[in-house]
This record gives C-alpha cells, sequence and structure tokens, in this order.
C-alpha cells in the first residue's frame, strides 16, 4: 500500500438519506449515512439483505430508478466533484472513468449480443478516447492481467462461452478499463465457489496494491471482508451502526448487532452451536421510537426504546450502541 | 440393514449436437458415482458449480434420467420400479431446493401446498390432511393459521421452513437438501440449521445434504463425499475429511474458505501458494484425459494425465481417488510437497 496517499479521501459520503415510496408514503432506505473512503483504501460494508448497503452504492452513482425513489438529503463526493447534483451527463463521465463496477451476477452487466473484447474496448475508447486498435489491445492486456488464460483468443468470445469466475473476472478487466479511483464492488464474490472466490479477493489485493485505486466492498459475508478490507462498516436497516479498523471491528465489536453477525460465521471444524440473531430485518416502512435492533437485542434495556440512538465517536471508532460502554461483547470465535 | 439409499455406478450423461453433420457431443455429468446412505445417516455433498452434485439429487429424485447404473431405496430398484410401486417409494424420500422464492406456487395457500404432496402421493385427503399439515407446520416451527396465507407473506427464512414442512408430508426415511440454506441471510441460516438437526434427531430421517460451505456441511454431515467433474473423489467422515483431506482437490477447496480472524488473512494466503488450484474448471463437454483434476492440481505427476486415478480405500469406509494414494505415487516429489501441505493445513487456525 503507497502510505502516504492515505488519508486523502477519494469518497467522502455525508449525512446521505435515500427513500423509497412506499404505501405508508417516503420511508428511508438509508438514513442519515457518512463515511469516507481514503485513496488505496478497501473499505468493507456489511449487513444482510434489506440493510440498505447496496441501495447506498446505487445511489450515489445515480444508477436507482428515478420512481419510487429519492435522494432524502446529504452529500456525496468524489474528490472534488459532487455526485449527487450531478447532471446526468456528468454521471455517465463519472461511470466507468472516475468509478468502477462489478456487481454480483455478471451476466446481467455483460451484453451477450458483443464479444468480450469489444466490450472492454468501447468502454477504454469511450471514456480515454485511444483508437480502435489500442482499445483493443488494452482490453487483451487487461483479460490477461486478471487471470483469462489466452487472453487474445478469449477476447474474440462471448459471454455466453465463460464461466461464472471468468465472467466476473472480465467484468473486473472492464471496470479496470479506465483505471478508476475507485472501484465498487457489490457482492462480487456471493454467486462463486469458494476456489474461484478465493482468485478474485487475491486479485483484488493485487490490483490495490499495484495502483493508486481504492475499493468499496459490499458484502453480506464478514469471512470475505475480513481478508481484504482496511476498515469495515456495519449497517443495520438503514442505518450504519459501526464503523472500525477490520481488526477492532473483529476483535471488539461495540454493536450487539455486529456481534451477532460475528457469531454466526460458522468456522471450520467448529463445534458450537449455530448461533444467529433472533427475528428478521425489519421492512423500510417500519418506524421504532428508539434503537431500530432493539426488539432483536439480547441486551436491550428500556432506555434502548425511547430515542433513536445518534452514532457516537471514540478513539477512531464509531458505533450506535447506549450500552456500549458497560457491554463487552463477543467478536470473532 | 439395508442402507436407505444406495447408489451403484450412477451415470447421467447429457449429449448435444452443436450442428447437424457436427459430432455429438456427450457429458459424463455423473460419472459411476457409488453412494450409501445408512437409516438415520447425513451424507454431505460438496463440490465446484458443474461438479454433478445437484445432477445426483435430480437423479435420486428422477428429475433427471439415469443413463446407466442402479439407484436403491432400502433394497428397491427405483429406476425399474413403476406406477403405483414407484409412488410407494417416491415418498420415502423427498427434495428441499436453493430458493424457497421459486419453489413455492405462488398462487397456492400453503394449506393447499402442503395437502397436494399428500394428494399426489394418494394417502390422506380432507380434514385428515389439513390436520396433518397444521402438525407439520408446527413442526418447522410455524403457526397452524399461517395454512390459509400465501408464500408472498413469508420471508426468506419462514419460505424455507415451509418448504421443509412440505418435504416433512410424506412422512419420509430420506430428505435431499440441495443448497437449502445457501440463500438464507446469515442471522436466519442458523435457525433453519437447527431445525433441521433437530427435525433429524426427532424423526430418524436420513439426509443427503448438497452445500458449497464446507464448514455448514462438516455440521451436518456425519460423512462427506466431494465431487469433482461427476466424480467422487473422496468421501470419509466428516471430520476426518476436513481436518485431514485425502485428495488435492479437497484441500483446495479447504485452503478456499476465507479466514476470520486476527492473523487469518496470512494464514490464508500462505495456504494459499501451497494448495491453491490456479486455474478455471476444466470444459466438461472436453474433460482432460486421465485425471480430471490433473489440469488443476498443484500435485500433478506424470501418471496423472494418462491415467484415471482407481478409487483406494485409505480407512474403513475412507475413500480417495487419486495417484498420491496409490503405490504408483509413494515416495515422489509430489507426495512429500502434499504430506508438508497437508501438515500445514491440519495446524489450527492462529485466529483468537
Amino acid at each position: 500500500m503507497n502510505t502516504d496517499l492515505v488519508g486523502q479521501h477519494v469518497l467522502d459520503i455525508n449525512h446521505l438519506t435515500v427513500e423509497f415510496r412506499t404505501v405508508s408514503g417516503w420511508s428511508p432506505a438509508v438514513r442519515d449515512l457518512s463515511l469516507t473512503i481514503g485513496r488505496n483504501e478497501v473499505f468493507g460494508l456489511v449487513g444482510e439483505s434489506g440493510s440498505g448497503k447496496s441501495v447506498s452504492a446505487m445511489s450515489i452513482l445515480g444508477l436507482l430508478p428515478r420512481r419510487g425513489t429519492r435522494i432524502g438529503g446529504g452529500h456525496v463526493r468524489l474528490g472534488k466533484t459532487d455526485l449527487l447534483g450531478a447532471t446526468s451527463k456528468q454521471l455517465d463521465q463519472v461511470r466507468g472513468s472516475r468509478v468502477g463496477m462489478i456487481f454480483q451476477e455478471p451476466m446481467t452487466s455483460l451484453n451477450p449480443a458483443y464479444t468480450i473484447g469489444e466490450q472492454i474496448a468501447e468502454s477504454v475508447r469511450r471514456h480515454r478516447g485511444a483508437t480502435r486498435r489500442q482499445a483493443w489491445d488494452r482490453a487483451v492486456s487487461l483479460l490477461s492481467r486478471v487471470g483469462i488464460p489466452t487472453a487474445a483468443r478469449n477476447a474474440e468470445r462471448y459471454p455466453h462461452h465463460f464461466s461464472g469466475g471468468m465472467r466476473q473476472r472480465a467484468m473486473i478487466a472492464m471496470a479496470l478499463a479506465c483505471e478508476p479511483e475507485l472501484l465498487i464492488a457489490d457482492e462480487p464474490t456471493t454467486a462463486l465457489d469458494v476456489t474461484v472466490q478465493a482468485l478474485i479477493l487475491d486479485l483484488i489485493a493485487e490490483l490495490r496494491a499495484e495502483s493508486d485505486m481504492s475499493v468499496l466492498l459490499i458484502t453480506h459475508d464478514l469471512a470475505v471482508v475480513s481478508e481484504v478490507a482496511d476498515r469495515v462498516g456495519v449497517m443495520y436497516a438503514g442505518e450504519l451502526v459501526e464503523q472500525a479498523s477490520t481488526a477492532d471491528v473483529f476483535n471488539a465489536p461495540q454493536h450487539p448487532y455486529t456481534s451477532g453477525l460475528l457469531s454466526s460465521i460458522l468456522a471450520l471444524d467448529s463445534t458450537r452451536e449455530f448461533a444467529g440473531i433472533p427475528g428478521s430485518v425489519p421492512s423500510v416502512d417500519r418506524e421504532f421510537p428508539g434503537c431500530r435492533f432493539a426488539d432483536r437485542c439480547a441486551f436491550a434495556t428500556d432506555a434502548c426504546t425511547i430515542s433513536p440512538v445518534a452514532l457516537r465517536r471514540s478513539a477512531g471508532r464509531i458505533h450506535r450502541c447506549l450500552r456500549s460502554d458497560e457491554l463487552v461483547l463477543e467478536g470473532a470465535r | 440393514m439395508n442402507p436407505i439409499l444406495n447408489l451403484e455406478r450412477v451415470t447421467v450423461e447429457f449429449v448435444r449436437q452443436r450442428a447437424v453433420g457436427r459430432p455429438r457431443q456427450v457429458l459424463h455429468a455423473v460419472n459411476e458415482v457409488d453412494l450409501e446412505i445408512a437409516p438415520g445417516e447425513a451424507v454431505g455433498l460438496v463440490g465446484e458449480s458443474g461438479s454433478g452434485k445437484s445432477t445426483v439429487a435430480r437423479a435420486i429424485t428422477g428429475l433427471n434420467p439415469v443413463t446407466s447404473g442402479a439407484i436403491g431405496v432400502d433394497g428397491n430398484s427405483v429406476l425399474r420400479a413403476k406406477g403405483k410401486d414407484l409412488r410407494m417409494l417416491r415418498r420415502r424420500f423427498q427434495m428441499v431446493f436453493q430458493d424457497p422464492y421459486s419453489s413455492l406456487d405462488p398462487s397456492m395457500s400453503i394449506g393447499s401446498t402442503l395437502t397436494e404432496s399428500l394428494t399426489v402421493h394418494g394417502l390422506e385427503r380432507g380434514p385428515a390432511a389439513v390436520e396433518r399439515a397444521a402438525d407439520m407446520l408446527l413442526a418447522v416451527g410455524l403457526r397452524s393459521a399461517d395454512l390459509a396465507k400465501y408464500p408472498h407473506e413469508f420471508s426468506g427464512g419462514q419460505r424455507q421452513r415451509i418448504a421443509i414442512a412440505r418435504a416433512l408430508m410424506t412422512d419420509p426415511d430420506l430428505i435431499i437438501l440441495d443448497e437449502a440454506v445457501s440463500a438464507l441471510d446469515v442471522s436466519t441460516r442458523a435457525q433453519v440449521l437447527d431445525l433441521l438437526q433437530g427435525l433429524r434427531r426427532d424423526r430418524r430421517l436420513a439426509y443427503l445434504f448438497i452445500g458449497h460451505d464446507l464448514a455448514v456441511v462438516q455440521r451436518m454431515s456425519d460423512r462427506i463425499a466431494v465431487m469433482y467433474l461427476g466424480r467422487i473423489v473422496e468421501v470419509g467422515p466428516a471430520d476426518d475429511v476436513i481436518r485431514n483431506p485425502q485428495h488435492p482437490y479437497t484441500a483446495s477447496l479447504l485452503a478456499s474458505v476465507p479466514q476470520v480472524g486476527s492473523r487469518g488473512a496470512e494464514r490464508a494466503a500462505e495456504l494459499r501458494r501451497r494448495l491453491h488450484v490456479r486455474a478455471d474448471p476444466p470444459d466438461p463437454w472436453n474433460p482432460p484425459s486421465g485425471c480430471a483434476f490433473a489440469t488443476r492440481c498443484p500435485f500433478v505427476m506424470e501418471m496423472c494425465r494418462a491415467e484415471t486415478p482407481p478409487a483406494v480405500e485409505i480407512a474403513s469406509e475412507a475413500v480417495s481417488r487419486c495417484h498420491l494414494a496409490t503405490d504408483a505415487g509413494r515416495g515422489t516429489e509430489s507426495e512429500a510437497r502434499w504430506d508438508r501441505a497437508r501438515e500445514f493445513l491440519a495446524m489450527p487456525s492462529p485466529a483468537s
């Protein structure tokens, strides 16, 4: 890692609220989210389905459908560019040239009618103004960089010829085509086998090491995050409930939800009971007078259910639990 | 005692012809698989996608035709049985699929979904069927009032409970669970796994537990079978397979599992350096000659590319299909490296 660059913010999300239209009116799916990602940093954003982690990522790039969703407030900056105030033309310029994206299902992002090489070259040409020949050469070298064998030949093949792991690597090659400042990876390995997942995680770590690129890694899998992320944010029901360095989150979580997630990871050769979190993530339109996790929390007291819990900051850590000072929560085992 | 399920040299082939005049190609999705499950036993089946593990499940339940081999349920051939006899056999094994959203008919109430399987098998009807459905909902932790509801009113975890209740309706001896908890969130997954373990204990159920999460499969199974490109390459007691794998492919799978904890990343890197497979799985339509894993195996020897390794009995009930386990593999440089890698893998994780 290039340490002298760490600390400059590439992405700065400030009090972001994203609302969905529901039967009861506009309901916040992301509530007052603030986080920053430094240059060359890997930030892991974790939560179960319905926590708002993907909605956050989609909203900062203007990828949410216009009908039924809206930005309720906040600012998002990529370097000096204000993303929420950007026109769709400006956002087009940002996506693919300054921010690369990879998603869980690469097939939905690859066009079945064009070869893999054409699609990557198109992206290079569009954002870098290269000639066809240069763009094609760059596409081939990118495919080779992400571990596609016989890249020159495979560049001429169509997405359906590729296995899931190869498609995901082709997606990464496309995302890297313009040397983005930030790579947003939304569940990049969820649909893949563990062997291929290991290859992709190694690849992300290598790519980060050989450039200034920052990574926002969104996943429900804490084990994945523990291997590659520098810092971790945990989201629950639309809110950030904890944020700290990866080691701190795993060794000494400060929010009961984080602790619950950690204890539900089952390690190989473990003999302990299956542990989960009772209940399920509430729907976006459900309002709670107090802590949104209180009704599932083993440590909740009456005080937790009276008024919303604000984020608390201490020693570089952030959490949203009233009782964190008195609780000693279990970390990863 | 008869095994509740017995697969003997089961082979499932898929055939394609890409254009008129071009040669017919054959894919061995399942290649001479032998597997026995005793009454009340849980057997885990692991492997990458494309390894054929789901095709095994679909062959047992009759969703995929079997090309050759024999499938016996409690000593009776499923492949030869017809009509009423086949129905009688079929109700003794049931299947639960991965996706609880597509496996339940959205237009049918939970009550109709559950009682339908009784009707299909010519079992109880009317009020007796409804009563049984209510009992099964209770058994999976739902309420009898849920009978009147529809799938969309339930969460993913609850739907999977309903799918399990449906599987229990015919009072089966064996349930095939094909990635049954893979689509669930971590916090609900634990609840469903607990339920499955309780049901197995209370009803003496046998499970064929198909999954890709090795830690979960280990906890749910008495024995584990590892599949690669249509063949079972290793089978043995669950804890032995995880702690001391006998096939390099099993070791590669284990080395790929992300490691949690403060020093997890370092250990993971070292494990992968020693054991991790380097390439993608081969094209199943065009499998390599010899051992199918040879193209990716870190310990590959010359003989591996030439000959298919035999199934070698390592210990009682433990079998590996690898040349390293044969006399021919002994004393080779690959074997020495493989032994060192296995020692490293067996070392306790440094985490916490």
